[in-house]
């Protein structure tokens, strides 16, 4: 058996992630050196700004050349940079062990898997710190964010092990993760949010509001975008065995595609209003290409 | 509904294949384990019930092209009761019968108010046609001897005709109801409504219809649609017997002998009388009427069911064409069967020229006094009046072009020879149709016969001829006969093969009676040897009788428009014992009226037989225009007929039973003192038409199917019986009638099919992916 890093990561992947780089948007919070800003005023190197002293600060901070040129006491203070808290959430719920003809056998959730080793491969080596959260209809394994260069190994075996299988309600996963993450972070949401849309924008909203800057990879089969059946099928249900229709394809077709259509809409317009990242993929995309195209973008947007 | 081709109904069974597709469709289907369920419900949700009856109505339109194209081709015929669509347009062709049986009146005592049988058929056709809904047509065919057709656009026009016709009273011919029924099928084959109903109205005598008594065949002349077929009798619905029908006489047939009338000759009317009744009749008053005129009534007995004859005598007063009516004065059940007519033609006397070459003094002995006596016998022996022919005796010296034109049929009789001058005019006479009758006798010199042209060189001869000699013959059976042998060679066949005769004139006395050749022994004769081919003699020169022996006894020869004949033997008793025979006055008459064409024209013809007279109205307007006869039929009506040109008149219309008159039409000729009005075609001239031979026909007969005989005729015709109009009317009713819809049933199917292919079409998936987005496209490119 494969090395799980190994396991899920090619060379040519690992080649074209471990040049990149991810930057949040917002300030962090962190207690260690890294690559993002944070509101902590702390020891680093870069000058903020002068503040009066007050009784109480370390005289140490004390600016003794403006002193000496104002004959007036003024405290230094630096902006501190720091590490990024990042939770990466995997769907494995049932909807997500769909693997088209056209994806060369790769379910939806093993490409949200290997996106997720992926991003969290790129994260430590910027020695961010990266947790995992697997759900379905809850949280089924959550590890909280790390920095060591040993906890990929432990992310990597948690993923080896998720099965989706399950139904799955986003809306009520994304509240109860806010349980998980209290401090400011960066959440890499990967599903193919099925659900109500309505009801996952705003639990999105929620999440947001606590501080959380989230990046939201839609995955996709292309049987799901074209729809292409053509001959009476029975389609049974992923998550609920219960479930089943038999209907002709091609009849439904163009409800289908208007029913995809609206759902997308209706998510990405949420995505839109509460500043969150919508990025949709299908299964057949490379999906360290979709990564490194991604971070291209959010860096020339930003 | 009826289906007019069902066979191909059965075609229907099709619809099957799209549905069994539709079933086998419905349980083949892939699974597939899907995870977007939310996005396939919400679509199911709004489109499935579209889409089911979408394809339900797919399958429904599918199923339904076969099933309509196998009704179309079925030809289906839309039907519905009278009550709720019964007044589409129909075609009815009704077959009357107005043979004379039909003019039976059921009460003889009451005449002035009841009506025939005819009369009501009449009706009851009428009341049909009026009951007819809009927009029909039919024929009314007239079924007695040679079907009639009624004419009218409409039905209520052809109803007044009918009712004017009901009111005749004069009987048609034997109802010919094969003829009438399928020219009523052919009529109704090319009628445009698919409503057809053929109806015979008769009384249903019995012995027209026991031939089809036992199962018939299916007639198969009716077209496509087979029309409905509906028996209205009009006699009485009871089991009918010989024995039980009531008084009824008829007059069966009137004969008149002789056949050539002249004036003041004495003629016999023989009148056949029957009885159809089960009682005898008694006092029968019968009268005998020429020209109207009563000249002779008798009173006769005519036991029950059988016939009987009287006789009575006439001697024509004048020239002409007569009518000859004879008439039983009782009333009966059948009145129309109690006269019958029939015509008899009075002629002058033929004007006939012996020339002899054997004249003498005594008493008996000139080659001619035979024939005299046989041309003239009354006047030769007792002076009486009513010689068919008038002769007059010449010497072949006299014979002279203006002398033969006063008679109409010249014999030469042992003339030795002729010379050609002679020979020429003996041509131009006959070719202009009068009659040349040559006897060979021992006088004759074979050698200049032989130098005669022959008849292709416009001469007279048609054989070779060889020298006379005596021919052996079997002792005479008659003891009076005194043949004595001459010189001669001896030859063989002294008698007349008389099996054989196809000669007209001379065919009845080939019987064995006192009036037959048979009993005629020949001792000499002069030899005529035909030989066409060598004499380039045309075809319508033969030997009309020959001896036992093969040799020809009486050749005949047309030349123009008359006939000449050759008889190997004299006309005295110098060759035969012909002279001594009762045969020889009826033989030479025979001969010379055959020669001359005098024999009378038809007296009677068969209704429906074509009525042939030739007509001389050479003198009436000979610059006019062309000639018409007017003929008028039994009923009073009036037709005319051209005149050929050769003087012929064919008339074709005589179904009607009765005298006919024909008249000439224009300005008529002076008369001339020395020609008869009626070689100047001045007196009208008649026919009369009857039935067939009284012994075979059966029209007074009046015994009718039995109920139960009806039945099974109607059974076996597969056709429905009425005894009234109304009744007829309420079975229409009953029945089914239609209409064919197979126009619309291809409307329908062409409509079909075209909302097939567009509901094929809109459900499509190559359709359908043109309109739906390309959503692929939409979410690579989203990354937001």
């Amino acid at each position: 058996m494969k090395a799980p890093l190994l396991r899920w990561l090619s060379a040519p992947d690992l080649s074209r992630v471990s040049q990149l780089q991810l930057l949040a948007k917002g300030v962090v919070e962190g207690v260690s050196g890294g690559l993002h800003r944070s509101h902590h005023i702390g020891s680093s190197i870069e000058f903020k700004e002068h503040r009066p002293y007050v009784p109480g600060d370390e005289t140490r901070s004390i600016d003794w050349k403006l002193f000496g040129k104002t004959d007036r006491l003024y405290i230094r203070q630096y902006e501190d940079e720091t590490n990024l808290r990042c939770t990466i959430a995997i769907d494995q719920s049932g909807s997500m062990r769909y693997a088209g003809s056209r994806c060369n056998g790769i379910s939806k959730h093993e490409f949200a898997v290997r996106l997720a080793a992926c991003l969290a491969y790129m994260l430590v080596n910027q020695q961010d710190a990266v947790g995992l959260a697997t759900f379905d209809s809850k949280i089924r394994t959550y590890i909280p964010p790390r920095s060591r260069p040993n906890h990929l190994q432990t992310l990597f075996e948690a993923m080896s092990v998720s099965k989706p299988g399950n139904e799955t309600d986003l809306s009520i996963v994304l509240q109860s993760l806010l349980n998980h993450c209290k401090r400011r972070g960066l959440v890499f949401l990967i599903s193919d949010c099925f659900g109500d849309a309505a009801a996952i924008v705003k639990s999105l909203a929620l999440l947001r509001s606590n501080y959380q800057e989230i990046v939201l990879f839609q995955i996709w089969d292309d049987d799901e975008i074209d729809f292409p059946f053509q001959t009476r099928t029975m389609f049974r249900s992923l998550e609920l065995e219960s479930h089943q229709v038999l209907i002709d394809p091609t009849s439904l077709r163009a409800a289908y595609l208007e029913n995809l259509q609206s759902f997308r809409r209706e998510l990405q317009q949420g995505c839109m209003q509460n500043r969150v990242d919508l990025v949709s993929v299908t299964t057949s995309d490379s999906y360290s290409a979709v990564l490194s195209n991604y971070i291209a973008m959010r860096r020339n947007r930003a | 509904m009826t289906l007019l081709n069902g066979l191909l109904a059965f075609g229907a069974a099709a619809f099957t294949i799209p549905l069994i597709i539709h079933l086998l469709h419905r349980s083949r289907y892939q699974t597939v384990e899907w995870g977007a369920m939310h996005l396939l419900q919400s679509s199911r949700n709004h489109n499935s019930r579209r889409m089911q009856w979408q394809q339900l109505l797919l399958l429904l339109l599918r199923c339904a092209l076969p099933i309509l194209l196998a009704l179309a081709m079925a030809r289906p015929l839309l039907q519905s009761f009278l009550s709720e669509d019964g007044q589409s347009a129909m075609s009815m062709a009704i077959v009357l019968d107005d043979s004379m049986s039909m003019f039976t009146t059921d009460q003889p005592d009451a005449k002035d108010s009841v009506k025939t049988r005819f009369s009501v058929a009449c009706q009851s056709a009428a009341e049909i046609l009026q009951e007819l809904p809009a927009g029909s047509n039919c024929i009314v065919l007239l079924g007695g001897a040679k079907p009639e057709a009624l004419t009218g656009q409409v039905p209520d026009e052809l109803a007044s005709k009918l009712s004017e016709v009901g009111k005749r009273s004069i009987p048609a011919g034997e109802f010919n109801w094969e003829e009438s029924i399928q020219t009523s099928l052919q009529w109704l084959a090319t009628s445009q409504h698919p409503r057809r109903h053929l109806v015979l109205i008769s009384d249903f005598q019995k012995h027209e219809w026991t031939s089809i008594l036992s199962p018939q065949p299916e007639r198969s002349d009716y077209g496509t649609i087979r029309p409905e077929v509906s028996f209205l009798s009009v006699s009485p619905n009871t089991e009918s017997t010989t024995l039980s029908q009531p008084l009824n006489l008829s007059v069966h047939a009137v004969d008149v002998t002789p056949s050539i009338l002249t004036v003041e000759r004495p003629a016999s009317i023989l009148t056949t009388l029957g009885n159809h009744g089960a009682t005898q009749s008694d006092g029968v008053v019968v009268a005998v009427f020429v020209d109207d005129l009563e000249i002779d009534r008798q009173e006769v007995f005519i036991a029950a069911t059988s016939t009987t004859q009287i006789r009575s005598r006439w001697s024509p007063k004048q020239t002409g064409d007569h009518v000859i009516r004879v008439q039983i004065l009782r009333d009966d059940q059948l009145i129309a069967d109690n006269h019958f007519s029939t015509s008899a033609i009075v002629q002058d006397p033929i004007p006939i020229l012996l020339v002899d070459g054997d004249r003498r003094s005594e008493i008996m002995q000139s080659e001619t006094d035979f024939l005299r006596l046989a041309f003239s016998p009354l006047s030769l022996l007792s002076g009486e009046k009513g010689d068919v022919f008038l002769s007059k005796t010449i010497t072949p010296e006299e014979l002279s072009e203006s002398t033969l034109k006063k008679y109409r049929t010249v014999c030469l009789c042992n003339v030795r020879e002729v010379n050609d001058v002679q020979q020429k005019w003996l041509h131009d006479y006959v070719e202009q149709g009068n009659g040349l009758m040559i006897f060979l006798g021992d006088k004759v010199r074979t050698e200049q016969y032989q130098t005669w042209p022959t008849l292709s060189n416009n001469g007279l001869r048609i054989a070779n001829y060889a020298t006379r000699m005596k021919v052996r013959s079997e002792p005479a059976e008659s003891p009076d006969s005194q043949l004595s042998s001459v010189d001669g060679a001896l030859g063989a066949g002294g008698r007349i093969r008389t099996q054989q005769i196809e000669f007209l004139p001379l065919r009845e006395m080939s019987s064995a009676s006192l009036n037959s050749l048979a009993s005629v022994r020949f001792e000499y004769r002069t030899p005529m040897e035909l030989d066409p081919a060598a004499l380039k003699i045309p075809s319508d020169a033969s030997v009309a009788v020959r001896f036992e022996d093969d040799q020809a006894w009486v050749l005949e020869s047309r030349i123009g428009k008359g006939r000449c004949l050759w008889i190997t033997t004299a006309c005295d008793d110098d060759d035969s014992n012909l002279p001594t025979r009762s045969i020889y006055v009826p033989l030479v008459q025979k001969l010379a009226a055959f020669v001359c064409n005098a024999a009378p024209p038809d007296t009677t013809v068969v209704a429906s037989d074509r009525w042939m007279r030739t007509i001389n109205a050479s003198k009436w307007d000979p610059d006019g225009p062309t000639k018409q006869v007017r003929v008028t039929k039994p009923d009073g009506q009036v037709v005319t007929v051209p005149l050929a040109a050769d003087g012929n008149m064919q008339f074709n219309d005589t179904r009607l039973l009765g005298p006919y008159f024909a008249t000439l039409v224009g300005s008529k000729p002076n008369l001339s003192s020395n020609e008869s009005r009626r070689n100047l075609s001045l007196e009208p001239m008649v026919v009369c038409a009857r039935s067939q031979d009284w012994r075979s026909s059966q029209e007074s007969n009046l015994t009718y199917l039995t109920p139960g005989e009806m039945a099974k005729l109607t059974a076996n015709c597969n056709a429905t019986s009425s005894v009234s109009a109304r009744e007829l009317l309420n079975t229409f009713r009953l029945n089914w009638h239609g209409r064919e819809v197979w126009t619309w049933i291809w409307t329908v199917l062409v409509l079909c099919f075209l909302a097939e292919m567009g509901l094929e079409q809109s459900l499509s998936p190559r359709l359908k992916s043109k309109s739906v987005p390309d959503t692929r496209q939409s979410v690579r490119g989203s990354m937001s």
